[in-house]
């Protein structure tokens, strides 16, 4: 599987930072065989989202035959566009209860964006690629953050107090309650946590062969 | 019972050939059959295993077709669509359409919470719990399960996968029935009969569709064994009457109640050629047999036909019938021993003409013989005639005057007419004896005594011997075998003379003294004729002739035979003492 750098996967939130004191929250998520897991979202519960989120923008690409990112998390709220940037098109869809919608086959960008109201998780497929698949993971509160390949992730500027730390991850077996763990947080400095999580099994398809001439992008 | 024996040569040669014959065929026969049979089971077993092997792979095969139909529809984005975006009704007859599409028999869909969303056995049933929860669980585990199962009492081979959206968002379940069209269809890709069972441990297995005719599969179901796990994987089984090789095919369990196949194959079908190919052994076996028969007979009759010939030839021959001819062509010994039996003929021919011929011949000589003994015995006679008449005849020379010169010629004449006539008879008595006789110097009486034990066993019982024994007896010169038989044929002839019995006594005495030159050497046949010298006398004291001893001597030859020859020859002077002259 090809990954890309996030160039192009932007988080954009909008902030407005409260004048208080705020900590750091860095977490560490690995799998029940103790590898560093990418793509889990770390949130901390009961955060409270800002007031007048209109402004907020999120991209979910459509490259080289894939969803960049694999998961995008997002605060409720969030406009999100598809942007395709393969020579072939593409036809999104969703039928996860969050979020029902298609993008239907031989649209040209760019499109209207989605907004995503409802919290949850948004499974990503594409009818003519059914191994494409990607995950927008809708949140109520803005204190959350995505691990990297190294299994890390940092929540900068949470106000001081006591937090309840949460992870989804796409393979995540059991319900996302369980991995609730209670963290700290300094009014400034840092608090650790590590998450070990179980995985069901991977449903994506196996990617069929493809030639180098239509790899091309 | 009669005992049967081959009497002819021929029919034996046939009867031996044909036992021979029937020995290789037998021998062959069973061989043959032997190895057919073993090929027949190892063809029973190996069309089993290949049959099973053929069976398992049309199993997996449809399995896969199944669950790739259900890959095809987990990924049909319209029935996604339909799934996720309308009712239930909606989703069923979406999953008739994709039955129909693949020809399944069954086609369910569960929800991720178990529950059925639309099953198109049951239409009306919705969101009852799905009753095989584990089959789920283990599709959720695995990505995909296969199984038996039975609804409503009627087993299904199941394929369940995802509905992909794409993740899963429900459970397709589809299945095809397992039943006798099932069974059919993979008897004509197997060539054997298909039986499904169930395999319930406590209970006997139990058949629910099969390529068997129904009135089998009763009796199939009792002779099954009651664990099939247990036994051999290939096992024979008599069932209703048929033997039907098995082989047992493990399938799946469909919750507790294990699933198999049986596929048996007839013995009788794998064994119709074994029976077909007996029977055409057995046609050339007996075409082989008349055959062999007829040109046993031929050959028999080649070998017995000469065999008879000379056995025909060698009966003429003992019948005397030296003329005829074995006609044996052949260049073999048969050939060889007619040639034999034809020169032994013409030996035979002429060694009986040979025979026949000395037989001539000796019968000329013995008459002649007796010619010459007769001519002899009257050639003595005559020259004693003779010697009267030279007697007589000097007397009257004596008598005559001087003045009777002309009747002294005539005397004269007379003389030497005998003295031919002397020397005539003497050429005879020359001719007619041959025997050299051997005379020594004996005692008489010591003869006579010697043989008087032999003389009284010859003569019997009837006739009483008296021995007499002369006193002061000359010693004699004689053959003593000659002597001893002239005494036997005189007591013999005498024993013949008297068939009445009587006394016979030989006896003998010395008249005077002798006359001549050598006395004791005198000659027997003039003691004969002279009467004053020994002499034996037979004493013949009552019944039969008593001619003079000279009749029995000279004239019995036909009454006495030998024995007067013998005494014939015994007083031969001239043979006695070797041509010695008065």
């Amino acid at each position: 599987m090809l990954v890309r750098p996030l160039l192009l996967a932007a988080v954009v939130v909008t902030q407005l930072v409260t004048p208080v004191a705020a900590g750091r929250v860095e977490v560490r998520v690995a799998d029940d065989r103790g590898d560093p897991l990418e793509d889990a979202v770390v949130f901390l519960a009961g955060g409270t989202p800002p007031p007048g989120r209109s402004g907020l923008r999120a991209v979910m690409s459509q490259r080289d035959r894939e969803f960049v990112p694999r998961v995008l998390p997002i605060l409720a709220g969030t406009a999100v566009s598809f942007p395709d940037h393969d020579d072939v098109r593409h036809h999104v869809y969703s039928f996860s209860p969050a979020h029902k919608f298609e993008l239907a086959t031989g649209r040209r960008q760019p499109d209207a964006p989605i907004v995503f109201d409802t919290p949850g998780v948004v499974v990503l497929g594409c009818s003519i690629h059914d191994w494409m698949l990607g995950y927008v993971y809708v949140l109520t509160t803005p204190q959350f953050t995505k691990t990297g390949a190294d299994g890390r992730a940092r929540i900068d500027g949470v106000p001081a107090g006591p937090w309840r730390a949460r992870v989804w991850h796409p393979r995540l077996r059991g319900a996302e309650s369980a991995t609730t763990q209670a963290v700290a947080v300094p009014a400034s400095g840092t608090v650790s946590a590590v998450f070990t999580i179980a995985l069901t099994r991977e449903w994506r398809l196996p990617r069929p062969f493809i030639g180098r001439s239509e790899r091309a992008p | 019972m009669p005992s049967f024996r081959f009497r002819s040569f021929r029919l034996r040669i046939v009867v031996l050939f044909l036992a021979l014959l029937v020995l290789v065929e037998g021998i062959a026969f069973l061989v043959v059959d032997a190895a057919h049979r073993q090929a027949a089971w190892t063809q029973i077993d190996d069309e089993l295993l290949v049959a099973s092997r053929v069976f398992n792979r049309l199993i997996s095969a449809r399995i896969d077709q199944l669950s790739g139909a259900a890959r095809l529809l987990s990924g049909d984005f319209a029935f996604k669509s339909a799934y996720a975006m309308t009712d239930g009704d909606t989703v069923l007859s979406a999953l008739q359409n994709q039955q129909a599409r693949i020809r399944a028999d069954v086609m369910v869909l569960v929800s991720t919470a178990r529950r059925v969303v639309a099953d198109t056995l049951h239409p009306r049933l919705r969101d009852a719990l799905f009753p095989f929860v584990n089959l789920i669980q283990e599709a959720e585990d695995n990505g995909q399960a296969i199984s038996i199962v039975f609804v409503d009492r009627r087993p299904y081979q199941v394929v369940v996968v995802p509905l992909l959206a794409p993740l899963p968002v429900a459970w397709i379940v589809m299945g095809f029935l397992i039943d006798d069209t099932l069974a059919h269809e993979l008897q004509r890709l197997t060539h054997v009969h298909v039986t499904f069972v169930t395999v319930d441990p406590p209970g006997a297995p139990t058949p629910f569709a099969s390529t068997l005719p129904p009135a089998l599969r009763a009796p199939l179901a009792a002779a099954l064994p009651r664990s099939l796990g247990a036994s051999p994987l290939t096992f024979p089984l008599s069932v209703g009457g048929r033997e039907l090789v098995s082989h047992f095919a493990g399938l799946g369990r469909a919750e507790d109640v294990g699933v198999a196949a049986i596929l048996q194959s007839p013995v009788d079908e794998a064994f119709a050629p074994v029976y077909r190919l007996r029977i055409r052994l057995a046609a050339l076996f007996v075409s082989s047999l008349l055959v062999s028969f007829v040109v046993g007979a031929r050959i028999a009759r080649s070998v017995s036909r000469p065999v008879e010939t000379l056995v025909q030839g060698v009966h003429e021959i003992e019948r005397g019938h030296y003329a005829h001819r074995v006609v044996v062509a052949q260049p073999d010994e048969l050939g060889e021993l007619a040639a034999a039996v034809n020169h032994m003929a013409v030996q035979i021919a002429e060694r009986e003409e040979a025979l026949l011929l000395s037989e001539e011949q000796l019968r000329q000589a013995q008459k002649m013989e007796a010619i010459g003994r007769l001519a002899g015995g009257i050639a003595h006679d005559f020259n004693n005639l003779l010697t009267v008449i030279t007697g007589h005849n000097e007397l009257l020379r004596a008598e005559l005057g001087p003045e009777a010169a002309g009747v002294r010629a005539h005397v004269d004449a007379v003389e030497t007419t005998v003295d031919r006539a002397v020397t005539l008879v003497r050429q005879l008595l020359a001719f007619s004896r041959k025997q050299v006789l051997q005379p020594r110097v004996l005692d008489l009486n010591e003869i006579v005594t010697n043989i008087s034990t032999m003389l009284r066993r010859l003569i019997g019982e009837d006739i009483d011997l008296v021995m007499a024994v002369g006193a002061g007896l000359w010693p004699v010169k004689v053959d003593p075998g000659q002597f001893e038989q002239v005494i036997v044929n005189l007591a013999v002839n005498a024993r013949d003379a008297m068939p009445g019995g009587g006394p016979v006594a030989p006896a003998h005495r010395q008249r005077g003294a002798l006359r001549g030159r050598r006395a004791p050497g005198r000659r027997l046949s003039r003691a004969r004729r002279a009467p004053r010298g020994d002499r034996h006398r037979r004493g013949d004291e009552r019944g039969g002739p008593r001619p003079p001893l000279r009749a029995v001597l000279h004239d019995q030859g036909a009454r006495a035979g030998h024995r007067a020859r013998a005494v014939h020859g015994l007083r031969d002077p001239e043979a006695a003492r070797g041509g010695h002259r008065r």
